[in-house]
Parts: structure tokens; C-alpha cells; sequence
């Protein structure tokens, strides 16, 4: 579970910087928050 | 000097964006985690990362308003008051120890610590004789009420971690 969690935030972190798409952060399971 | 920057929310991707007077662009993004969950012998649920990027390479002059900004979206972020924070860094991850004492001082001058309770667990445990250090934090609302089984299950995972 840890291991998944530091994966994620790397990740997450090339779809922030534009080098990963929405769809391969999604296909990893990662969900995003809503604001309220 | 602006007290902090506006920001935006961007439905499509998700992130909380906003940009400096020296053209850099940050962006702020609440993912939810598991870990907890896979621990608890009860349904956890608003339990998120957070996720801070500097997009643009440019090297950022000191800009305090950057982190009112960021304080100000966190701030936003609790209140929700069932939501919560988990914060872990692995030590094979760069500048851990940097990163979590950085974290714990930018909690320290948040705007949101009179109601935000933030606890700290350093875990040394053992897989196959190699010794491992994880940093993690929790950062929880004071009237969450689910709070009893949040802090059971970050408080497991020392223990299981520990076990034989």
C-alpha cells in the first residue's frame, strides 16, 4: 500500500508537469478530490 | 506585494492552478489514499494526499505568498471536517527528512492549526534483516467525526509494521 502510495505521487506529479495523460493516471486508480 | 495569489479550480484535471508575479506556475492537487483503509477493520473515507507542483523549471525567487496560497486551499480543504491528510515519505525518496521537517514548519505557521491537529510518526521497522525509515504525518480536523477510527489505523501501521 505504501509502496502504491509514493508510486501515485510520482505519477501524479508527471501529469502536473504535462508528461502524463489523465487516462494513465486513472487506469493507475488514482482518484482525484472534488472541491466541496 | 499580494497578501496571496487568486487560484483556480480546473474541473477537467482536477488541480488548483495559479501563477506568481514571476510567471510560475503551481499546481495543487487532493488525491485519495487507501493506505488507512487497507489497515482498518472499519470503512475509512476522506482520507487524501496532497500533491504541490512548481510546473514551470524557472527557479522561483522567495515568494511568501506562495505558501499563504497554498495555506489558503489546505484551509479550504478542512472544511470538509471529515477529511484528513496522510503524509509519507519513504527515505529512499529524495530529501526525506528535508522535506518532512519543511512540512512540519509550514504546519506550524498555517493559518488553519487552531483547528487542524497534526501528529508525527517516525517508523523504523525491519523487512528480510534490512532496516527501513518511513516519515508520516496525519493531519485531521478537531471536530472529525470519525476521528476514533482514523487514528486506530494510522496508529496500526507502526504495529503491523513491527510485527514479526
Amino acid at each position: 500500500s505504501i509502496t502504491k502510495m509514493v508510486a501515485d505521487k510520482t505519477i501524479v506529479r508527471s501529469f502536473l508537469k504535462g508528461n502524463t495523460s489523465i487516462e494513465a493516471v486513472t487506469q493507475k486508480g488514482i482518484k482525484f478530490a472534488k472541491p466541496l | 506585494m499580494p497578501n496571496r495569489y487568486s487560484y483556480t479550480f480546473n474541473e477537467d484535471t482536477s488541480t488548483y492552478n495559479f501563477t506568481t508575479k514571476n510567471n510560475i506556475e503551481y499546481k495543487v492537487v487532493f488525491i485519495i489514499d487507501e493506505t488507512l483503509d487497507s489497515v482498518s477493520e472499519n470503512a475509512i473515507e476522506n482520507v487524501y494526499q496532497v500533491i504541490i507542483e512548481k510546473v514551470s523549471d524557472a527557479i522561483e525567487p522567495f515568494d511568501s505568498a506562495v505558501g499563504r496560497t497554498i495555506d489558503n486551499i489546505i484551509k479550504s480543504f478542512f472544511e470538509n471536517a471529515q477529511n484528513s491528510l496522510i503524509y509519507i515519505c519513504s527515505e529512499d525518496e529524495e530529501k526525506a527528512e528535508i522535506r518532512f521537517n519543511v512540512f512540519d514548519r509550514w504546519y506550524l505557521n498555517s493559518t488553519f492549526n487552531k483547528f487542524v491537529t497534526k501528529i508525527d510518526n517516525v517508523i523504523n521497522f525491519e523487512v528480510n534483516g534490512e532496516t527501513y525509515l518511513l516519515y508520516t504525518s496525519l493531519l485531521y480536523h478537531n471536530d472529525n467525526p470519525n476521528i476514533e477510527y482514523v487514528l486506530t489505523a494510522y496508529n496500526s501501521i507502526e504495529e503491523v509494521l513491527n510485527s514479526k
